[in-house]
């Protein structure tokens, strides 16, 4: 008997104090973290409505946009851009996606919102890289424009200044941003199947900033929810290397494209 | 040399007056002219190209010695983290508060003395002139490398916009607003991202300041 009990103590020690069982059980917690989404799943989001989703890869042409080791701000917002449409139009027959430019050609940011507002878009998301003289600021940022929504106020026979515009969907704009914010910090369920290009979920979460308001002259004009992402800022080596990678990239653009998606499924 | 013996004017002297005495008073005039307006134009070839945008302001007096001493906090990058980290300084009770600022912001634009903190302002940035009006609305007019010297990035440009309206208004909050200029010209933003095209005010919500 008190053989037996010895023996159950000596297991329990081997069992519990080892360090191999500790490291194992640290990685069956992982897997368990990393299979589960903490936000909810979105599959289906058409219900018989087409919406209507304007994407504006910032800068172009001899606008370069940021320029560091190599890296061109324009080239990577039309990549992503064309990454995130991509996704958008396989995820249901129920969206149909614009861009602002569809190669490295120049147009202002009032060109820009007219012709979002002449597709008749329910939100626009102008892509950009973000530069900062501090190469210590790291990671994504979700920007939508600074004021107060005058919506409740609006008047069908009021004349509507052109820098006004975004005003009046300012809440929504938030809504847009604190959605896409919340993806960008969620692990999501790996992307698979239909798009024919699984990839794992590697998105470093921790890098997401925050929800920022700023007069934005991208978003000026833009006569729906509108925001503006910041994809990382390039003077810092780890967001530069990353934007560089395409299977990073993808997984941004898989996030973004959850949030838009959880986001039109109240518009009606 | 006996006591009588003239004394006589220095050669120098004969020569100026045979020189003189060549010109009648309206030709004199004239070559005095042309004298003064060489030496302007020397000035002005020998000083073309030179950054003079910042000795503008800071030759302007900002102070007298008598002055108290008053401390003020700049707002520089945080080099650890995103948003600012503020350096104490001195500037000169000036009586104008126009000067006070003036003194302010060329030390901001001067940028960090050490490693601890990071200049967010682009390269080259200088204060040209600054103005209050009687709302106290500040008007800033920044040198042409505020904008050109700007990198872009919405960060990038935010940081650069409110390096300098949170220092002015941390440290004269009676301040109402800023309206930046650029090079004595409005302009739309710095590099396309954010309107400087109104009058802003602080945005103290970037964590980390002090």
């Amino acid at each position: 008997m008190k053989e037996q009990k010895h023996k159950v103590q000596r297991m329990n020690q081997i069992m519990f104090k080892s360090p191999l069982f500790i490291a194992l059980l640290l990685v069956l917690s992982f897997w368990v973290y990393g299979e589960q989404s903490t936000v909810p799943p979105v599959v289906d989001i058409t219900q018989n409505i087409t919406h209507v989703v304007v994407i504006d890869p910032a800068h172009g042409g001899n606008d370069l946009g940021v320029n560091s080791h190599g890296l061109l701000e324009k080239d990577i917002n039309l990549k992503v851009a064309k990454i995130l449409k991509d996704k958008l139009e396989t995820q249901g027959s129920g969206i149909t996606v614009f861009l602002t430019r569809e190669n490295d050609s120049f147009s202002t940011p009032v060109d820009r919102a007219g012709f979002a507002n002449n597709k008749k878009g329910q939100l626009y998301i102008s892509i950009h890289s973000d530069y900062s003289a501090n190469p210590n600021t790291e990671g994504y940022e979700v920007y939508y424009s600074v004021g107060t929504d005058v919506a409740s106020n609006k008047d069908k026979t009021d004349i509507i200044d052109w820098t006004k515009v975004q005003l009046y969907h300012i809440n929504e704009s938030i809504r847009l941003a604190t959605d896409i914010g919340q993806y960008m910090q969620a692990q999501l369920i790996q992307e698979t199947g239909e798009t024919g290009n699984t990839v794992r979920d590697s998105l470093v979460l921790s890098k997401y900033r925050k929800e920022k308001s700023a007069a934005l002259i991208s978003l000026e004009g833009v006569d729906m929810p509108a925001v503006v992402i910041e994809l990382g800022n390039i003077n810092n080596a780890s967001d530069d290397s990353y934007l560089k990678d395409d299977k990073s990239i993808n997984t941004m653009a898989y996030h973004i494209k959850e949030a838009v998606c959880y986001f039109l499924k109240d518009i009606k | 040399m006996s006591e009588n013996t003239p004394i006589q004017p220095p050669v120098e002297n004969n020569i100026l007056k045979k020189i003189l005495t060549l010109f009648k008073p309206g030709q004199l005039v004239a070559l005095g002219i042309i004298v003064l307006c060489l030496i302007v134009l020397f000035v002005i070839v020998s000083n073309f190209g030179k950054k003079t945008t910042q000795s503008l302001v800071a030759s302007y007096q900002l102070y007298s010695q008598g002055d108290a001493k008053q401390t003020v906090l700049l707002f520089f990058g945080n080099p650890k983290t995103e948003g600012f980290k503020t350096v104490p300084a001195i500037i000169f009770n000036s009586v104008l508060q126009i000067n006070r600022i003036k003194q302010l912001l060329i030390l901001l634009t001067d940028g960090p003395k050490n490693n601890d903190t990071v200049n967010l302002l682009p390269q080259g940035t200088t204060l040209k002139d600054a103005y209050l009006d009687a709302n106290s609305i500040l008007y800033l007019d920044m040198s042409a490398e505020y904008s050109a010297n700007c990198k872009g990035g919405t960060t990038g440009e935010y940081e650069a916009i409110y390096t300098i309206i949170n220092t002015v208004s941390y440290n004269f909050p009676w301040v109402n607003g800023v309206k930046f200029v650029i090079n004595g010209m409005e302009k739309e933003s710095l590099a396309g991202h954010i309107s400087i095209k109104s009058i802003m005010t602080a945005d103290m919500d970037l964590s980390n300041y002090k």
